[in-house]
């Protein structure tokens, strides 16, 4: 075997055939009840990385309309890519920075720290100063956890890879889960003979094969379970749907279309991966994404997603229910930012990206620039105030702005 | 230096050469080797011929002699069919993993694809007599009692089948999951065991006689002497069962790996071999160990066999021992060049007959460990 073939089975595969085995016996010989454990370990250790998608997502979202505003802008792809990456290191998640300020102060603090686009130290020279001027607090003076937390952050700013990161450490597991499952289902006896020599010397494991393959009527190593696939879609469906709002982008916009593409796609593509890998691979993938799904829903939130959109247009009809808008209503933020950059052709870049994301553009300030300005700082002072109520923040519908 | 004023072009090719690690990583797993059923089923002599299966579900009928080995017949490709069996039916045989069961003239076969078939060798061709689609696979060797084959299967049923008409009745055993290993008969009992842990003897009608758990599945085949039933499991021990006492344990015996292949008996000294390179001498009558060999790492499958005086064992990577019966001594080593052995040998007057997984016939010799190819499947 090729060195690299031993790191891999030494470094990965070994230990997962030994860990699902454990498993196995832990779940009274039950190989599917052992694959649900292992869904729910892998989960939560991978849960820090996929609070920072799920953050990065949402950040991506909504830096949408800004993204609009500069595909509108710039007809030059090279130029366009620029400013699009100008975007992604400005906009921190400053957030975390109120964090810190709320933590020193003891009171809640807005996000309301304005960056540059600037390099990454700078950026937390600038944030210090900003806490001290602002909140009359030193980054120095907070917890060790928080600051470095918020360092972390503003360092980070939004990653349009972040998304990745957690799909990357799963794709080795998920390869590596493969090939186990492979081996521990295999009908062989020539693939459980193999399987002895990866096995740790301990009673318990070695004594442990080979499996049930059965599990809640299915046959974990067969392929093909119609039932698995229709789970795995359904549910990367709905974490598509939920994960897209489709308030934030405009209808008929690219990246509507792109999210309207991706909804469909990926959960079509995984359904059939499930329908050609054995269903104790397609288990872990419906549990897998069932349980993201959850967490999804519980610490982002559905979105503008309701039960009630999925009924189709064409059924509401005929019950009489009122029709959905196109795209589920596209919000006020998304609709306002194309709005301005399309009012003055001269407004720069910084102008177009600020005042559609609520921020102040730093250079080349223009009187639409500074309407976007003034209207945001109401849009703060409101958002603060409802914070102060504890009321949570409403999406204002097309066309309020104009109000 | 470069590298110094240039720290995040550094720190790119870093992560670069982290991304290209892990897509040569991720192709090795990919890449990992799980094999296809080929089959481990043991050459026979029938009639004058040795039946070898020198490609996955085919048997070459070889004849040995003074000159080179030549082909006498192939199965199914010469076989002449009876009526209402189609050619179709003989093309779809996914591997041997029964060793033939050679009665007389006539050979039974049982193939993975579950047909079960008697062909009669002792013309100038094979001539299938009859044929039996069952709906499981087959990996064990059927019992056979000179009028009944038991057949048992990857469902775990143990079915009867007429040996002159082929007719089947219903399943004596029924276990919850499969059979692997071939049943032992003895007197009206029929023993079996399978990956469900269980151990079991039933009469010829079906009825339970006894039911015995163990910790540890069975794979490999029953071997029965007497009132002793020995039984090697993959919990790693040999068990030696009263059969006449509802299964109770006279000994065990703890290994250091699975018991997978059958057992060889000589006299009161049991032979068993682990599938993590162990070979094992205990008192059949104690389970007192009297030595253990064990000098390379590797998996033991196919049965230690006694012949001309030398233990003959063979590990799967076609590495062959002979070792003094009495002390485990090493008498000799002999490592083939290409081929991997699990099947079990077939014991000649002067020579030891191996299969390997690519369909080589070699015969040893054991009193040196002289190998020699003697056919090779195409």
């Amino acid at each position: 075997m090729l060195p690299i073939g031993a790191v891999w089975q030494t470094v990965l595969e070994n230990p997962l055939i030994n860990l699902m085995v454990l498993l196995t016996v832990l779940s009274f010989g039950s190989y599917g009840v052992a694959i649900l454990i292992f869904t729910v370990l892998t989960r939560v250790v991978t849960f820090p990385l996929t609070l920072r998608t799920l953050r990065a997502a949402r950040g991506l979202q909504e830096m949408q309309p800004e993204m609009e505003a500069i595909q509108k802008r710039y007809k030059d792809p090279k130029r366009r890519s620029e400013e699009q990456m100008k975007l992604y290191r400005r906009k921190t998640l400053t957030c975390e920075g109120a964090g810190v300020a709320s933590a020193l102060l003891g009171s809640p603090v807005e996000c309301d720290w304005k960056v540059q686009d600037t390099n990454k130290d700078e950026l937390i020279k600038e944030y210090e100063r900003h806490l001290s001027r602002v909140h009359s607090v030193q980054l120095s003076d907070a917890p060790g956890r928080v600051a470095n937390r918020a360092r972390r952050s503003i360092r980070g700013g939004v990653n349009p890879l972040g998304c990745l990161g957690p799909q990357l450490i799963q794709f080795p597991i998920f390869i590596g889960l493969y090939i186990v499952i492979r081996t521990t289902l295999s009908q062989h006896p020539e693939d459980i003979i193999k399987l002895q020599d990866r096995l740790y010397d301990f009673q318990i494991l070695q004594s442990a094969m080979p499996f049930d393959t059965g599990f809640l009527a299915m046959d974990l190593s067969a392929n093909g379970n119609l039932i698995l696939v229709v789970v795995i879609f359904a549910s990367m469906w709905l974490t598509q749907r939920i994960s897209s709002a489709r308030s934030l982008s405009r209808p008929g916009s690219q990246q509507a279309q792109m999210n309207q593409m991706m909804q469909w796609m990926l959960p079509a593509m995984f359904g059939w991966f499930a329908l050609v890998v054995p269903a104790g691979l397609g288990l872990y993938w419906a549990a897998s994404t069932l349980i993201g799904l959850v967490l999804q829903w519980v610490f982002v939130g559905p979105g503008d997603f309701t039960w009630g959109s999925l009924i189709p247009n064409l059924v509401r009809e005929r019950v009489g229910m009122s029709p959905l808008p196109a795209a589920a209503g596209a919000g006020g933020r998304a609709a306002s930012a194309p709005a301005r950059a399309d009012d003055n052709d001269d407004e720069t870049p910084e102008a177009a990206t600020a005042g559609a994301n609520g921020e102040t553009a730093q250079t080349g300030e223009t009187d639409d620039g500074r309407r976007g300005q003034r209207s945001n700082s109401r849009r703060r002072r409101r958002s603060g105030a409802r914070q102060a109520r504890g009321q949570p923040r409403q999406r204002r519908r097309r066309g309020d702005s104009r109000r | 230096m470069f590298h110094v004023k240039h720290p995040p072009r550094a720190r790119s090719r870093a992560r670069l050469a982290g991304v290209l690690a892990l897509f040569a990583l991720l192709a090795a797993g990919c890449a990992t080797d799980l094999g296809s059923p080929d089959g481990w089923a043991a050459p026979v002599e029938a009639d004058g011929v040795v039946l070898v299966q020198a490609d996955r579900g085919e048997l070459t009928a070889v004849r040995l002699g003074d000159g080179p080995a030549r082909i006498a017949w192939r199965f199914p490709e010469d076989a002449a069919l009876p009526a209402g069996v189609d050619r179709d039916d003989l093309n779809n045989f996914d591997a041997f993993y029964a060793t033939p069961i050679v009665d007389g003239g006539v050979v039974y076969l049982a193939a993975y694809s579950g047909q079960v078939l008697a062909v009669d060798v002792s013309g100038e061709g094979p001539s299938v007599l009859w044929l039996r689609q069952l709906t499981d696979h087959i990996i064990a060797t059927p019992g056979f009692d000179g009028g009944v084959l038991y057949v048992p299967t990857e469902s775990g049923e143990l079915v009867p089948i007429d040996a002159e008409t082929g007719a089947t009745g219903a399943p004596v055993a029924t276990g919850t999951e499969r059979f692997w290993g071939q049943p032992a008969l003895g007197g009206s009992a029929i023993y079996v065991a399978g990956l469900d842990r269980n151990v079991r003897a039933v009469d010829r009608n079906g009825g339970e006689l006894w039911t015995l758990s163990l910790e540890g599945a069975v794979a490999g085949d029953l071997l029965l002497d007497g009132e002793t039933l020995y039984v090697g499991a993959l919990d790693r021990r040999v068990y030696a069962l009263d059969v006449l006492a509802d299964g109770g344990e006279r000994w065990r015996f703890q290994g250091d790996g699975w018991f997978w292949s059958r057992p060889f008996l000589d006299g009161d000294t049991l032979y068993a071999a682990t599938t993590n390179g162990s070979v094992y001498a205990l008192d059949a009558r104690s389970g007192n160990e009297l030595w253990q060999f064990r000098e390379l790492d590797g998996e033991f499958r196919s049965q230690p066999v006694l012949s001309g005086g030398v233990l003959v064992v063979a590990l799967r990577d076609g590495v062959l021992f002979g070792l003094d019966p009495s002390t485990g001594v090493r008498q000799w080593q002999e490592t083939l060049a290409d081929g991997r052995l699990l099947s079990d040998p077939l014991v000649l007057e002067s020579a030891i007959l191996y299969v390997t997984e690519n369909g080589k016939l070699i015969s040893v010799d054991p009193r040196n460990g002289t190998a020699t190819v003697i056919f090779e499947g195409s």
